[in-house]
């Protein structure tokens, strides 16, 4: 028994030599934490907690925003909001509310990323980092080891020792590498609305603290991929994953040439 | 493959599964997030570790955006054995997420290996405590007992004073000496053989109801109309020779229902602890962990096990540092340790632990 799926993805290599990309400070705590997935598991034969690196969908989300506000496209809003219960006027110009052009005039940022009205077509991978030390300088698919610590803050008032700053924020950096599904046939003009989208995404940076040095990412690689995935079983019902990966670069080139449409 | 075994699909949880309950059901397939893929020694699978998708704030309300995840392994167990039970597992196969965000990388799942398992049989779960809606036939000193714990909580004691503000006057002395000093601490009670067990039974019956606090002002809801605590009162003295109509009087009478357990936990009812306090005692009596001696109720104590089965050997640095914790003098002691037994009279693991006083 064979099950096998073909599908595209979107591989993104980066390096940062600092993002906080955090899940606030834990019960009672000082500490800006990472989102903790809990220790690894015998399997993958690795010691130390497993952190998983929150908000990347949502980056490449507001990199899109202003990409398309950038050449003068009107695009999705992240938020259905648009006004306070006061009246205030919350939607900037050049967007519309989430989910207001579906389903007769759908906008390009909507058809990948979706709403609530409608499933997006583009999954992100999640992306798990663990200490470098506990890695063992072994490689493995699910994790990726990168060097994570914390930043504390501690600040006193000068002849008074009585604390001004009290607080600490965790950190990492490193090599990491961001997949992202596609669930359906992209159009060339959905790929190249994407990866101007991720391409942009460096001058936003990632995660908390960009104002103060935090979040700068460096592009490395950018990869479209043809995936064939099968699964079976192999002795002992033991479940054996293979993948068959195909560069398309010829495609990704015609994808960035397609949008905006105005410029060709 | 034979007619009893059953097919059974495991895989690994890489990020967990958001989802309200660890168990469900897709497709006719019984799905469970479990802390192991194998079922413990009563037949159950083990349940898995609880994670929150978002950020709890310490003494503020969960915000509903939060969701609630579970992490560990996943096991789909099919209910048949024949070609729809291979074309499921081909479906789950091709599967390689559950639950909700999947596209922010939630509910990653990877899958290990297929197993024919035969069904285990499950040990039946303990029953759930009911609250009866009658007194039953019961033994003269078990009956003074269900009478103290009805009326311990209308007397003034050290601690609060009478529940519904008017003191009721006990008739039977030993009774209203029982019920004034349930909240005492120390050696007083010791002629009284009533109040360990109103001790006892009070505690429990407020640890179990007490979950979330409310504080109010009042110890009853001022705001549906003010309750004539006086009559109640009366009521409560005139019947309580008969405990069964005293029991009745609690179970049914609806302004007696509205009187909170306290002023903290203003979600608890006073009628529920006080019934919830009788029903505990007299299924302990069933069970056997009450017995009764000259007329008296005694709490039956645990037999300790054999020593060499159970208890661990403790480390002798542990016993160090337990007798004397600062670091000088340790050369010394090790000389008298040898001789010195490790249950002692003052040792911190012989001396019993005072119950929790609580009402």
């Amino acid at each position: 028994m064979e099950v096998t799926r073909k599908f595209k993805r979107l591989v993104v290599e980066i390096e940062t030599p600092i993002a906080k990309t955090g899940n606030g400070p834990a019960v009672g705590g000082k500490v800006n934490n990472l989102l903790l997935l809990g220790n690894s598991s015998e399997n993958n034969k690795e010691n130390g907690k497993r952190y998983l690196v929150k908000g990347i969908r949502g980056w490449i989300n507001h990199a899109m925003m202003a990409i398309a506000k950038k050449e003068g496209v009107e695009v999705c809003h992240t938020s259905d909001k648009t006004e306070t219960q006061k009246g205030v006027n919350l939607l900037p110009e050049g967007f519309h509310a989430n989910g207001e052009c579906y389903p007769e005039k759908e906008c390009i940022k909507h058809r990948l990323m979706g709403s609530i009205a409608k499933r997006s077509i583009l999954k992100f991978e999640p992306v798990i980092i663990i200490l470098e030390a506990n890695s063992k300088g072994k490689k493995n698919t699910v994790t990726q080891a990168v060097h994570v610590a914390t930043e504390r803050r501690n600040a006193l008032k000068s002849n008074v020792k009585i604390s001004i700053q009290d607080f600490g924020e965790r950190y990492f950096s490193g090599e990491l590498t961001i997949k992202i599904e596609f669930l359906e046939d992209l159009t060339q003009e959905e790929l190249g609305f994407l990866l101007k989208g991720i391409l942009y995404a460096p001058e936003l940076g990632l995660g908390a603290s960009v104002n103060n040095g935090g979040g700068k990412v460096h592009m490395k690689r950018i990869t479209l991929q043809e995936v064939v995935r099968s699964s079976s079983f192999g002795k002992q019902g033991k479940v054996i994953q293979q993948e068959k990966i195909r560069n398309l670069w010829k495609e990704m080139k015609e994808g960035v040439e397609a949008w905006p449409k105005t410029n060709a | 493959m034979a007619k009893n075994k059953r097919l059974r699909l495991i895989g690994e949880l890489i990020t967990p599964i958001v989802v309200n309950s660890p168990f469900f059901f897709i497709k006719g397939c019984k799905i469970s997030i479990t802390r192991e893929p194998k079922e413990n020694k009563k037949g159950y699978l083990p349940f898995p570790r609880r994670e929150h998708y978002g950020k709890l704030v310490k003494g503020e309300r969960k915000a509903p955006t939060i969701r609630k995840c579970f992490q560990g392994f996943i096991v789909v167990d099919f209910p048949g054995n024949n070609k729809q039970t291979e074309k499921r597992l081909q479906w789950f196969l091709s599967l390689r997420g559950l639950g909700g965000h999947q596209n922010k990388g939630m509910g990653k799942i990877r899958w290990l290996e297929r197993q024919e398992v035969t069904p285990v049989k499950k040990t039946p779960q303990g029953k759930k405590l009911t609250i009866r809606k009658g007194l039953g036939k019961h033994p003269k000193p078990i009956q003074t007992a269900i009478k103290a714990l009805l009326l311990h909580d209308f007397v003034h004691t050290e601690k609060h004073q009478s529940k519904i503000y008017q003191e009721v006057e006990i008739m039977n002395s030993f009774i209203r000496e029982a019920c004034k000093k349930h909240h005492t601490n120390g050696d007083e009670y010791s002629n009284n053989w009533l109040i360990p067990i109103i001790k006892k039974y009070d505690g429990l019956a407020s640890f179990l109801s007490r979950r979330i606090p409310r504080k109010e002002e009042k110890r009853y809801d001022y705001e549906n109309g003010e309750i004539d605590c006086k009559t109640i009162a009366e009521e409560i003295t005139e019947k309580q020779h008969i405990i069964y109509s005293l029991y009745n009087y609690i179970y049914y009478n609806k302004t007696f229902a509205r009187f909170y357990e306290t002023i903290t936990f203003a979600n608890n009812k006073l009628r529920t602890h006080l019934l919830l306090a009788v029903n505990l005692l007299i299924n302990d009596f069933k069970k056997g962990k009450l017995t009764i001696e000259n007329n008296k109720v005694k709490i039956v104590s645990i037999p300790a096990k054999d020593k060499g089965e159970t208890e661990k050997p403790i480390s002798k640095s542990l016993v160090l540092k337990r007798i004397n914790p600062s670091k000088k003098g340790v050369e010394k002691q090790t000389t008298t340790l040898q001789e010195r037994s490790v249950r002692d009279e003052n040792h911190p693991l012989t001396t019993e632990k005072k119950p929790l006083a609580r009402g």
